[in-house]
């Protein structure tokens, strides 16, 4: 977990390792000297999808609720 | 450089079952800005049909939530049997559910068809019974705390549903207060607000009600810091999304996806942006169209109102963060629902900075539930 969440801070930050990321996992991980793998990779993107969909959410009013632990499904 | 919000992957959807309640609330949102209207009972064939129309007219998103939602969605349990029988029967893995409840409303039966769809609850319980029963009285005027607690409870004991407390903050009912209650009981997460109404309407905040409730939200950012610096997961997440817009760097074109990722379903199938924007001029379709008439609708609705903001939206510090406000809330609060719509960006930043401050922004990443 600890290597996912390097990775996506730094992409959080620069958004062309993030485009690396996505299209060339390996040379991104090289480039950016973090030892990891395609497990690491595979969360990281994941995590960075989910907080894609979750700041486009509104919390503030009781009517728009959604689950804070992301969804559920049925 | 900032970057724009990217799309989105989830989309919520309101549908109201029913507008009918067994409850006369005496601040109800929804009866007092007179949003229901006489529709009747949604029926099992229709919700149907609104599960197909969403699972075609969305089939971009990899998520769609349907939120349950009112009146009292669980006194049309028919209608949400038939959406979360065919969400099932569909396996498409993008369907979840969300229920706005009471929490008056009980049943084997209620039970078993929560625990099929999972449904996430949201129950609304304002205080202890005192507070809340001031309020939350049935329409022949029984209270109701008692129902709600045995509600929690059953729900606890006999599903593995996720449940949520959501309070009403109003006249001589603090947000600390609320919260402080709120977690004394056996549920995960917690939403307490400010009651949505006009200046000198039975049970508004007073202005020196509404500094106070200003104050406490920096108290609720505090508690989503100790949570997050302990690991866990913050039992308010009404920051959550834009802590994460400012980690992210982004911003909003609009204040929520009203038109593209958020829409209204009526009982009898009509289609809005929100189920709180129910006038003519706002009519997208209907689940029995082509999806593509609602779809298509939908975006020219976000065209000609949420992406045309007010002058001074322009020059506000938290437009960034806030799109604009919610169109619905702000016809009705006005310029007060900016003032606490600010102190919401107000305590994001307070919470961003702290974590980076101590060098720790990758706490932050704790806010993402899932993982």
């Amino acid at each position: 977990m600890k290597i996912t969440k390097k990775l996506v801070m730094k992409a959080l930050t620069d958004v062309q390792f993030r485009k690396m990321l996505e299209e060339k996992p390996m040379e991104a991980l090289e480039m950016a000297n973090i030892k990891g793998g395609q497990t690491e990779v595979f969360n990281a993107l994941q995590m960075l999808n989910e907080i894609a969909t979750q700041t486009t959410k509104i919390n503030d009013l009781l009517f728009c609720i959604t689950n804070p632990n992301g969804p559920i499904y049925a | 450089m900032q970057n724009h919000a990217p799309a989105n992957q989830a989309a919520e959807i309101l549908v109201a079952p029913t507008w009918e309640c067994n409850l006369r609330c005496k601040y109800c949102f929804v009866k007092n800005n007179k949003i229901e209207k006489d529709e009747g009972m949604m029926t099992p064939e229709l919700a149907v049909r609104v599960i197909d129309s969403l699972n075609e007219g969305l089939s971009s998103v990899s998520s769609i939530c349907v939120h349950f939602y009112g009146g009292e969605p669980f006194i049309n349990l028919p209608a949400i049997k038939a959406m979360v029988d065919r969400a099932v029967e569909l396996k498409t893995g993008r369907f979840c559910f969300v229920a706005t409840t009471n929490g008056t409303v009980l049943s084997d039966e209620l039970l078993e068809v929560i625990e099929k769809g999972k449904v996430v609850l949201s129950v609304s319980i304002d205080g202890p019974e005192a507070v809340h029963d001031e309020c939350r009285k049935k329409a022949n005027g029984t209270p109701t705390h008692a129902d709600v607690v045995r509600f929690i409870e059953t729900v606890r004991a006999k599903t593995s549903c996720h449940v949520m407390g959501a309070s009403v903050i109003r006249s001589g009912w603090t947000l600390r207060q609320a919260v402080d209650y709120l977690r004394t009981l056996p549920i995960r997460d917690i939403k307490a607000q400010a009651i949505r109404s006009q200046k000198g309407e039975p049970y508004a905040l007073t202005d020196e009600e509404r500094e106070i409730y200003k104050k406490d939200l920096e108290y609720v950012g505090q508690l989503v810091i100790q949570d997050l610096e302990a690991g866990r997961l913050p039992m308010d997440g009404r920051f959550s999304s834009r802590v994460l817009q400012v980690l992210a760097n982004t911003s909003r074109d609009s204040f929520c996806g009203a038109g593209l990722y958020n829409f209204g379903i009526t009982p009898n199938g009509k289609v809005y942006p929100c189920i709180l924007i129910n006038n003519s001029e706002s009519l997208l379709g209907n689940v029995t169209d082509d999806p593509k008439v609602w779809v298509e609708a939908g975006k020219q609705w976000v065209q000609r109102v949420t992406r045309v903001h007010k002058p001074e939206c322009q020059s506000c510090s938290s437009f960034k963060l806030c799109g604009g406000g919610c169109p619905v809330v702000s016809s009705v609060c006005g310029e007060e629902e900016c003032d606490l719509v600010h102190k919401n960006c107000d305590v994001t930043m307070q919470i961003y900075n702290h974590f980076k401050e101590t060098d720790n922004l990758e706490a932050l990443l704790g806010l993402i539930g899932v993982f």
